[in-house]
């Protein structure tokens, strides 16, 4: 059975502004292979320029890819632009849930109507069908009909991300795609949708990519990690190894530098010159 | 004096170095005066570090611009902000500016919104010094900069804001706000913003300074396991109120409050896997709250009195708690805790 996702030496190189003379390339991802299997989840974990965003934006087809293959079950995603129909039916496969929804929600959409567009996009229900398929998505992200009506701005951090997922559920994809998805929230929020995402996970046979730059989050949502720096895999397996015996010297590094009880900052033995 | 502050009198001769004694602010939004913060009681010694730590809304961040005099315009302010016992919101324009410069080291969580981007490094440092001429300014700059870890601070010294990295900017920051000789750090979420590794050096720095300066602190943070590590003492906040303060490094085993225990038990842990503990609902503002506590709507071991009229801060061994039921919770918590 072929893997759910699977990326094969993926690579990104940005073509940036290089001083006096034209340009010079930015390599963002580069060489980076994996594979989740159905219901699985993997996270990719990393600190800012790590290149983790840039990977789930190659995968839901929001770059495009310099070199290298994205399959998702099985199917060898084509190179963007995607023809109308192409992007209809990838849509379907993956969705993303981003860090902040108060920018990846539309402010003037109803949370009705929002659901109600990717239903009318993805399937050819009549409305009532339509309606008792958005109060199911509601309750299943842990809203109700009273949420309906409301818009982005009068619903609480929480809310909103549960919105975000509901309209990410709406259109019954098999790979759901996190991006830091619950960075943005309260502690006491953030455990919330944590809950919301496990349970989501084993009720709806969901595959997740999750995103992150929080090793207690990963160890919290995933099976199995990758830790990025700079743009390739520095250490990769199941997230409990990875986290309690790390092997490369860049993940001791991160989870050295996170705070718990007994905990003392420290400086770096050498502060890296990127800094 | 290490005990947290309560309801202590300050009869001591000493004055703290600073005493906020039932601060009430209120801020207008939407046509509506908002109460954001109520009754905050709590003083910092000389040298001391005391986190406050709260959700979004807790009133944590206006707290520490109230200590700063730095409010909206035409906020209300009610009850006592003293610095080494002189009414910080009864100085004079002359005074309180004095006070900011000479007194106050202020960091914020984004460097970026607090520096003029037309300015270099150099003249952003040197700014908070005057009295000295521009080469004895310059030196003291470069050797600021170099001990917050800038190793090649003679070119950053010309270098503009956005040549540098956030870690290196927030460097930057703590550079020039201790450069004056302070007595009083304020620093809100400093390294909120910042990359896990970034944040170790930057808190490091920060300690070293502290330590070298014999420097006080008030450390704003969302994150209370950052709070225990790098503070002496930590009050939590929730809804505009301290709910409880205590020893920074018993926080974890002797949370006395059901809100400080239900955020310890909120965060993933680094060593097991488990359901996370949940606090239902949202965390909410000063003014949403009711008559009786302010934790009462989302409180798993609320009663009828809880929800009537709100309890006073008590001592229970060298924490002070805002809980009617403190005591004979105690092991049902200290269980939930091990549990989590």
């Amino acid at each position: 059975m072929p893997a759910q996702l699977e990326v094969e030496n993926l690579r990104k190189v940005y073509r940036v502004p290089g001083g006096k003379r034209d340009t010079a390339d930015l390599v963002a991802v580069d060489r980076l292979s994996f594979q989740v299997q159905a219901g699985g989840s993997l996270a990719i974990v990393g600190e800012s320029g790590s290149g983790k965003t840039t990977t789930a934006r190659l995968i839901a087809g929001l770059e495009s890819v310099t070199s290298g293959k994205i399959r998702v079950d099985g199917e060898t995603r084509k190179p963007l632009p995607w023809a109308r129909a192409e992007r209809s039916r990838y849509a379907r496969q993956v969705q993303m849930v981003y860090q902040d929804p108060f920018t990846s929600l539309d402010p003037s959409q109803t949370i009705q109507a929002c659901l109600d567009e990717v239903l009318r996009c993805h399937f050819s229900k009549d409305s009532k069908e339509r309606g008792s398929r958005i109060s199911e998505l509601l309750v299943q992200c842990g809203l109700d009909d009273r949420h309906r009506h409301r818009r982005p701005r009068s619903l609480s951090g929480g809310e909103r991300q549960r919105a975000a997922i509901a309209r990410a559920l709406a259109a019954e994809p098999q790979v759901l795609i996190l991006d830091e998805a619950v960075s943005a929230l309260d502690v006491s929020i953030q455990a919330q949708i944590l809950n919301l995402l496990a349970s989501l996970r084993s009720a709806l046979g969901l595959t997740y990519l999750f995103i992150s730059h929080d090793l207690g989050v990963v160890r919290q949502v995933s099976d199995e990690c990758i830790v990025m720096h700079r743009g390739a895999a520095v250490e990769s397996g199941a997230t409990e190894n990875v986290l309690s015996a790390p092997k490369a010297d860049y993940t001791r590094q991160l989870l050295d530098a996170i705070p718990r009880p007994g905990w003392a900052p420290k400086r770096l033995a050498a502060s890296p010159a990127s800094l | 004096m290490n005990a947290p502050a309560g309801r202590s009198d300050g009869t001591t001769a000493e004055p703290r170095l600073l005493d906020l004694r039932g601060l009430q602010v209120e801020l207008k939004t939407g046509g509506l005066w908002r109460t954001v913060v109520q009754d905050v009681s709590l003083s910092v010694d000389a040298a001391q570090a005391v986190g406050i730590v709260g959700e979004s809304g807790s009133g944590k961040s206006v707290t520490a611009r109230s200590i700063a005099r730095l409010l909206p315009r035409g906020a209300r302010v009610g009850g006592d902000v003293r610095f080494d016992g002189e009414p910080v919101w009864a100085m004079n324009r002359a005074r309180l500016r004095r006070f900011r410069e000479r007194d106050l080291g202020i960091i914020y969580q984004d460097p970026r919104a607090h520096v003029n981007e037309m300015h270099t490094v150099g003249d952003f440092v040197t700014e908070g010094i005057r009295d000295q001429s521009p080469a004895e300014r310059r030196e003291r700059a470069i050797a600021a900069l170099r001990a917050t870890g800038i190793p090649d601070a003679d070119r950053r010294m010309r270098q503009y804001p956005h040549q540098l990295s956030g870690g290196l900017l927030q460097r930057v920051m703590i550079a020039a706000a201790i450069l004056p000789g302070p007595r009083l750090l304020l620093a809100d979420e400093p390294t909120t913003a910042l990359d896990v590794t970034t944040q170790s050096e930057v808190m490091a720095i920060l300690a070293e300074q502290r330590q070298a300066r014999r420097l006080a602190m008030v450390f704003i943070t969302h994150d209370l396991d950052l709070a225990a590590a790098v503070t002496d003492t930590i009050a939590v906040m929730y809804a505009g109120t301290i709910v409880e303060t205590g020893r920074s490094a018993t926080m974890h085993e002797r949370a006395l409050h059901p809100y400080t225990a239900g955020l310890l038990a909120a965060r993933p842990q680094q060593t097991r896997v488990a359901s996370l503990y949940t606090i239902p609902g949202r965390p909410i503002a000063a003014y949403e709250s009711g008559p009786g506590c302010v934790f009462a709507s989302r409180c798993a071991y609320v009663q009828r009195r809880c929800t009537e009229a709100r309890p006073e801060p008590r001592q229970l061994g060298d924490h002070v708690v805002s809980c009617y039921r403190a005591e004979e919770l105690q092991g049902t918590l200290h269980r939930a805790l091990e549990r989590a």
